[in-house]
């Protein structure tokens, strides 16, 4: 115990020395101080919010584990963060079919997975058949392959697909689809592989360590069969690639300012508030970009079972009754851009011309007294027929923005005199609630992904239950653009019919759309290669750093 | 005394059983199922593309994790693997529940058994001293002190260490989170166990805490009630220094409460741990029942509740045990 | 007076601390409100749950205006704490008074017939009392929906259990002592003897342990607010103060501060009165 005191005492002492002298060599960064060959040997570390569930990407439901796919393993596509443009990754070339029903893909002949066996047809037809395979726990990823027949081993290089109909996603989804070696994931019950937490692959990294709750480490694939094709040359930089869990997001903000952590994706909060000021700036990029498809939004969607929300008007109402600037303001620092429709601001599927809904309460109560909603009784509230204007809002408890909107939201329409209640439910209940029409309103995010479809969202057979038409949004021409959008194959045509689309939801206001999430990257500048960010963002696969500041190999090497 | 123990460890199960029954029938009945939160969850709140749900596949997931059979068959198909200690498979990620509450395990317990050694090198002087000089100063500080401990709650407490002392706006002395920080694969042993011991002192602070206070109360109280005693009069009687009658009589009799104390502490190990280990992220049993009451993993949940209640009991068992070895006076015959 | 003299300086200034958390809990409303009423009260003219949210700054550094701050919508936290401090009392009263009730109730009952009806209640007592209660409660407010009825069933869970064991262990004590032999000889009814003569001396432990309780009550109920899972959301509380000083500790300390001194006095104030009734009421623990 007398020397455990003694040593707590050095140690405090201590501490605070050797964390002096790691952050002033990082503050003495110039961005165009250093050129040259970048250095192969320093690690990169990188922030997980929560320790994923499995490492096997068909079992794998959560979107953490997803970071860290893409370097394990290899897809036969990949869309280049420069040119947003998809290119062939495990596959040479690829060739679609005229009726768009069929694909054919020619994988690289040089391609090998960890253990040195080649990648072959075989492998890339097993790791489609495992979707459709009842014993595997894949459901989450069955319902999106319905369209997927069949898969053909054409010859040792070439497989071809087989689709029950044209659609434009189609490419994207056999694409970006892992491949996972057969003679390894073959053996055994699936669900429960010793694999899914030691992935085998084909990609750059190998899964070194996994501490469950702590950290994943990744070590480069010294072998990568990549390296030996030109453009990838520069890529790959980092020995060991480090992902860090921890769950509580202020502690990674402080775990990054201590140098711990060197590159995450923040979320809006955390970005304006906790990676701020000039001594930050001068140690880290901090880079907000666009992207075509963007990186989701946030909406408060109206039960339009509920008679209520029935009226155009009133929907326009309550979306004028949101503060979006001030929110934005105060909660954000104008970070936030604010949503006009499914996709952000400067996608060509959106129709420019759309504007903003602004707050104003003024308009908004017009609206409302035009719909016979007006303060009959002197109660402060409104009402209608003898009802007052009162509902409930649902949302999950977890996240602090989503709370705070609902509550300044919540206000604001308290002084329209309108009467919104919270409740915050657990996410499977929440869910179950909102499966099952039961809630007035309720307030949720949807994320994007590339070239996405609008139409599980909003077209009308999806409002069954199951379906994400959770409020029952109908409307005949939008059912009709949607479906010949899908099988539209040519790019400007389906753009057209979805500025179209877009003009409509802006005009019935089912949802009030509120932000657009940001794409954001917050990342050490002892890295290089971060700029110029590309149409799909920075290409994290050409990061490096160059020689003289390197943080960790060095360690290594004493 | 045979006879006794044998009846106590009978009971013991009868309750251990009707705890877990009770969790079980509690959790199977509760709103919202487990599988959807697997299919449907996003990150931050967000759904995906992917997220649509046909009942079909819901129906094949209910099958696959056995949801269509009736409750108490569940309930006996569980007992039967726990028999084996087999706790399940975790909904959330297809491991074994018992190796997940293994690596869990060993952290907890540093805390929770470091936390009570602490409490009791820091609770027993503190007792003996005020004890010792009953009502002085020293005795009212250390009564009002334990009081103020007791009364102390431990995210109050963590909450305003980290404040001051987690590099906010006041002193930047400790790291926030975790056991252990980035590079310790890398350091030397030396290194290692000062960078765990850094990581050790804010939590344990708030583990030791309130059984500190809890040892010291109880110290003061037994050390009084010893040198109350006939045998303490007749040590003075017969001449012996004040320091001996105190340490050889009264103090090793005044321990005796105590350690039966430690005893029932010892279950406080896992149901004190959720919030500190929550706000520290500290990886142990803790974070791992909350983790998995917001994941929906009912197979970690119900391990959660078997063992919470299994240390309670052995608790009160064990505690009971060592009244009786400590103190040969007390039989149960 | 003399009574009085032999109240020590400690149950003074507790037992005023607790008047002041009391005098605070009833008059919450007339110090912090939004409602426009007098010049003079409320003293501050903030509503708990309401803000401007035009006007003011969220999560703003303490000012002359806003005493403690704001909070991360933009509430005055002075506001907020006053009430919380209100909320939290009133509610783990409530807890506490329903703990009471049913614990001296059943504590009596199977003191009083003893035998079959003692044994299955005490079964019933050691499942309840060895679950891991925290767990369990956080369980059950996580599954079923926010709202007070569901957090008072689940703080008097297994609240009540304490009670229960004082009441049953002075029933068993008394039921063979005179008085009451002497009573049931002379042919004084079953209720009459429960009522009249077990129960009012028996309740000394109870009543001891009532500070200590509410104390402990407090704190749990700020634990489970804390994690997220307390009073319905909107409704001021401490522990959800604290919840927000968790998420904001690295740039808003008087979320942290005030809201966690603020329940460390109130917690104090009640286990030193707590002490000071003990130590008079029961002469064991005084020296």
């Amino acid at each position: 115990m007398k020397n455990e005191f003694y040593a707590l005492l050095i140690l405090v002492i201590l501490l605070p020395l050797t964390a002096c002298n790691k952050s002033e060599k990082a503050s003495a960064i110039n961005e165009s101080d250093y050129s040259g060959p970048p250095v192969k040997n320093d690690w990169m570390i990188s922030w997980l919010s929560a320790n994923p569930d499995t490492l096997n990407p068909v079992l794998n439901t959560d979107g953490y584990a997803t970071q860290i796919f893409p370097l394990v393993f290899d897809t036969l596509l990949f869309w280049d963060a420069m040119t947003g443009k998809p290119t062939g990754r495990l596959a040479e070339s690829w060739k679609i079919s005229d009726s768009g029903l069929e694909y054919d893909f020619f994988i690289r002949k040089n391609a090998k997975f960890h253990d040195g066996s080649p990648v072959t047809a075989e492998d890339v037809k097993f790791s489609f058949d495992l979707i459709k395979d009842p014993k595997v726990d894949a459901a989450h990823i069955q319902n999106y392959f319905q369209s997927l027949k069949k898969v053909e081993v054409i010859g040792p290089y070439q497989v071809r697909f087989y689709l029950s109909e044209s659609y434009f996603r189609h490419l994207i989804m056999l694409g970006l689809y892992e491949v996972l070696p057969k003679h390894i994931y073959a053996k055994g019950d699936f669900n429960t592989l010793p694999q899914n937490r030691a992935p085998v692959g084909s990609g750059p990294y190998i899964l070194e360590k996994w501490d469950q709750g702590r950290s994943i480490e990744l070590k480069r694939n010294p072998d990568y069969w990549g390296l030996s094709v030109p453009e990838w040359k520069d890529s790959y930089n980092f020995e060991r690639i480090i992902f860090r869990i921890i769950m509580e997001e202020s502690v990674a903000a402080m775990a990054l300012k201590k140098g711990e952590i060197d590159i995450l994706s923040p979320n809006p909060n955390q970005y304006v508030k906790d990676f701020v000021g000039p001594e930050f700036e001068s140690k880290y990029y901090r880079l907000k970009y666009s992207t075509p498809d963007g990186n989701g939004f946030r909406f408060i969607g109206w039960n339009l079972q509920r008679k209520m929300f029935q009226s155009k008007k009133v929907r326009q109402a309550l979306a004028m009754l949101l503060p979006r600037e001030e929110i934005n303001k105060k909660m954000y620092k104008e970070l936030m851009t604010l949503s006009v429709g499914p996709l952000p601001q400067g996608s060509p599927k959106l129709d420019p011309s759309i504007k903003p809904i602004p707050y104003d309460q003024e308009a908004a109560l017009k609206l409302l007294k035009e719909e016979g909603w007006t303060d009959s009784d002197g109660d402060g509230l409104l009402d209608k027929a003898g009802q007052p204007f009162k509902f409930e809002i649902l949302f999950t408890a977890q996240s602090d923005e989503v709370e705070r909107i609902a509550l300044i939201y919540r206000e604001a329409l308290r002084r329209a005199g309108i009467q919104m209640d919270l409740k915050a439910l657990e996410w499977t209940v929440f869910l179950k609630d909102i499966t099952e029409g039961n809630f007035d309103t309720h307030m949720m995010a949807w994320g994007s992904s590339l070239d996405s479809d609008p139409y599980q969202i909003w077209h009308s057979s999806q409002s069954v239950k199951g379906g994400s038409n959770r409020i029952h949004y109908k409307n005949e021409r939008v059912d009709e653009i949607l479906t010949i959008a899908r099988t539209t194959l040519d790019e400007t045509k389906r753009n057209k019919l979805y500025q179209e689309f877009s003009r409509i939801l802006a005009e019935e206001a089912p949802y009030v759309f509120v932000f657009e999430r940001p794409n954001l990257l917050v990342a050490s500048k002892r890295f290089r290669g971060v700029l110029p960010i590309g149409v799909l963002g920075p290409d994290g696969d050409k990061f490096f750093t160059p020689p003289g500041l390197e943080l960790y190999g060095k360690l290594e090497a004493q | 005394m045979k006879a006794y123990i044998l009846k106590r460890f009978l009971l013991l199960f009868l309750t251990l059983w009707g705890i877990t029954l009770c969790s079980f029938v509690m959790l199977q009945l509760a709103p919202g199922s487990p599988l959807e939160m697997k299919i449907q969850r996003g990150k931050d709140g967000s759904l995906g593309e992917k997220s649509a749900v046909s009942e079909e596949v819901i129906q094949r997931l209910r099958v696959q994790y056995h949801l269509d059979k009736p409750i108490l068959v569940r309930y006996g198909l569980w007992l039967k693997d726990i028999a084996r200690l087999d706790f399940g498979t975790s909904f959330a990620d297809h491991r074994p529940v018992i190796s997940k509450i293994a690596e869990r395990v060993p952290i907890s317990l540093i805390f929770g058994i470091s936390g009570i050694i602490i409490a009791l090198l820091l609770g027993i002087p503190l007792g003996l001293l005020s004890g010792a000089h009953p009502n002085t100063w020293l005795d009212r500080s250390v009564a009002f002190g334990s009081i103020a401990f007791y009364a102390l709650p431990s995210y109050v407490l963590g909450i305003l260490l980290l404040t001051f002392l987690g590099g906010g706006e006041f002193l930047n002395l400790f790291p926030i989170y975790g056991i252990q920080s980035d590079a310790y694969s890398s350091l030397s042993l030396v290194g290692k166990i000062l960078d765990r011991l850094h990581h050790f002192v804010l939590p344990c602070i708030c583990y030791s805490l309130g059984g500190l206070a809890f040892i010291a109360q109880q110290q003061r109280a037994s050390i009084l009630d010893a040198l109350n005693q006939d045998y303490i009069r007749t040590a003075r009687a017969k001449g012996l220094p004040e320091w001996l009658v105190f340490m050889k009589h009264a103090f090793r009799n005044s321990l005796i409460p105590t350690v039966t104390i430690v005893g029932a502490m010892l279950p406080g190990i896992l149901g004190a741990s959720v919030i500190i280990e929550v706000l520290f992220s500290i990886p142990g049993l803790g974070l791992l029942s909350f983790e998995s009451l917001l994941q929906r993993d009912y197979p970690t949940i119900m391990a959660n509740f078997t063992i919470g209640s299994l240390l309670s009991l052995a608790g009160i068992f064990l505690s009971d045990l060592l009244y009786v070895i400590v103190d040969p006076r007390i039989s149960f015959d | 007076m003399r009574f009085l003299k032999q109240i020590p300086k400690l149950a003074w200034i507790s037992g005023s601390f607790v008047f002041l958390f009391v005098l605070l809990t009833i008059c919450a409303p007339w110090i912090a409100n939004n409602a426009e009423t007098g010049h003079f009260f409320p003293l501050v003219k903030f509503g708990p749950e309401t803000a401007d949210i035009f006007e003011t700054e969220f999560l703003a550094a303490p000012d002359q205006v806003h005493l403690m701050g704001t909070d991360y919508v933009g509430r005055d936290v002075f506001a907020r704490l006053v009430h919380g401090i209100s909320n939290s009392l009133y509610f783990s009263l409530a807890v506490v008074a329903i703990c009471l009730i049913l614990g001296t109730i059943i504590g009596g009952i199977m003191g009083f017939f003893g035998g079959w009806i003692d044994l299955v209640l005490s079964r019933v007592m050691e499942i309840i009392g060895n679950f891991p209660i925290f767990l369990l409660q956080l369980t059950l407010l996580a599954f079923l929906s926010q709202g007070y009825g569901v957090l008072l069933f689940v703080m008097t869970l297994a609240g009540w259990i304490p009670y229960c064991r004082f009441v049953r262990a002075e029933f068993f004590k008394l039921r063979n002592q005179e008085f009451v032999l002497a009573a049931k000889a002379l042919g004084a009814s079953r209720t009459r003897i429960f009522f009249r003569h077990l129960l009012p001396n028996s309740l000394t432990p109870v009543i001891i342990y009532v500070p200590f309780d509410l104390s402990s009550t407090i704190i749990s109920l700020g634990a489970l607010s804390f994690l997220g899972f307390g009073e319905p959301i909107n409704v001021a509380s401490l522990g959800e103060l604290l919840k927000q000083a968790k998420d904001h500790f690295l740039d808003a300390w008087w979320l942290a501060v005030f809201p966690g001194g603020a329940l460390f006095l109130m917690t104090l104030s009640f286990s030193l009165f707590g002490a000071s009734i003990r130590d008079l009421l029961d002469p064991r623990y005084s020296d």
